[in-house]
């Protein structure tokens, strides 16, 4: 559960006020909700959380990026667009399900239908293949510095 | 949950949770009475208790110690409802299959109202308990804001 998830020193993050980085986030989840409309996609900016989380709440299947991951200095859009791609892909890719969660799609098939379809119907095809191998060694890079187990493989 | 990030800790306490609440634990819960009984008298059996009692810990005492704290807020903002729902989950294995845990980073904290949603595989309901949480920094800034603003109006008061 996130309350014991780490959170990022100042420093390594663009301020809460610094207009680019909401704005980066901002844009990319509008795409998103444009080719998802049923999924609800929000951020919560101000926290040093380095996460993005795939839930379930009474309005429905919902997608929340954090500002420790939306604002950090080393994580570009294609970063950012692989981890809501991935989180979208917890709620749309189906079987194998999440050992915990039944409502969920595995971390590893979340991830696959992040690289192999989700990025390519936001992004079109050589833009998602792009951010897919991009986007991914961007998280890796994140896990391995911050030593935390990643979804990603 | 479904964070991209997943901490060690983090999964363990998901692991403790659905080891007692999952698909494959969850009718050896329901059969146990005294479960069941102790998960819904929220009012004589705190959280914290319930989670000693049924080895819901982790075995750190730092981590546990906010997880018991966690739980201590839990039950003050009306997690009792929640336990309830669990519980009445737990005797009616007719209907439902699994109880799923989302703790979702947010400014406050909130016990959110249970709902029922379709399992996928067994074609029953998972019981859906989720609480927004504020993370430590955000509940930081709120503590610094207070304490500036208690300053201010004792400032102010000392200045009448």
């Amino acid at each position: 559960m996130p309350i014991f998830d780490d959170i990022v020193p100042a420093g390594h993050l663009w301020p809460v006020e610094a207009r680019w980085p909401i704005n980066r986030a901002r844009a990319l989840l509008e795409r998103f909700r444009a080719k998802f409309p049923n999924l609800r996609y929000d951020l919560l900016w101000e926290t040093r959380l380095l996460n993005a989380q795939a839930f379930l709440s009474q309005d429905g299947r919902c997608v929340r990026l954090y500002g420790g991951l939306g604002r950090h200095r080393d994580i570009g859009a294609e970063g950012l667009a692989f981890a809501l791609a991935h989180e979208t892909g917890h709620h749309l890719g189906g079987p194998p399900y999440h050992p915990y969660y039944s409502s969920l799609s595995s971390e590893e098939r979340a991830n696959e239908w992040a690289a192999e379809i989700g990025l390519s119907i936001v992004f079109g095809d050589e833009v998602g293949s792009r951010y897919a191998q991009r986007g991914l060694l961007q998280l890796d890079a994140l896990s391995k510095h911050y030593a935390i187990r990643s979804a990603i493989w | 949950m479904g964070g991209i990030f997943n901490t060690p800790n983090t999964m363990r306490l998901l692991e403790t949770l659905n080891l007692m609440f999952q698909k494959a634990a969850f009718h050896a819960s329901a059969a146990n009475a005294g479960l069941v009984n102790d998960l819904a008298d929220a009012k004589n059996v705190p959280s914290r208790i319930f989670a000693e009692r049924y080895g819901l810990l982790l075995g750190n005492a730092t981590y546990d110690e906010k997880w018991m704290r966690w739980l201590d807020i839990f039950d003050s903002k009306g997690g009792g409802a929640s336990r309830k729902a669990m519980a009445g989950a737990l005797t009616s294995t007719a209907r439902y299959s699994g109880i799923e845990f989302f703790a979702i980073p947010a400014k406050s904290f909130k016990v959110l109202k249970t709902f029922n949603f379709p399992d996928q595989e067994t074609g029953l309901n998972s019981l859906i308990v989720s609480v927004e949480t504020p993370t430590f920094d955000i509940l930081f800034e709120q503590s610094k804001k207070r304490s500036k603003k208690r300053a201010a109006r004792k400032s102010a008061a000392r200045k009448k």
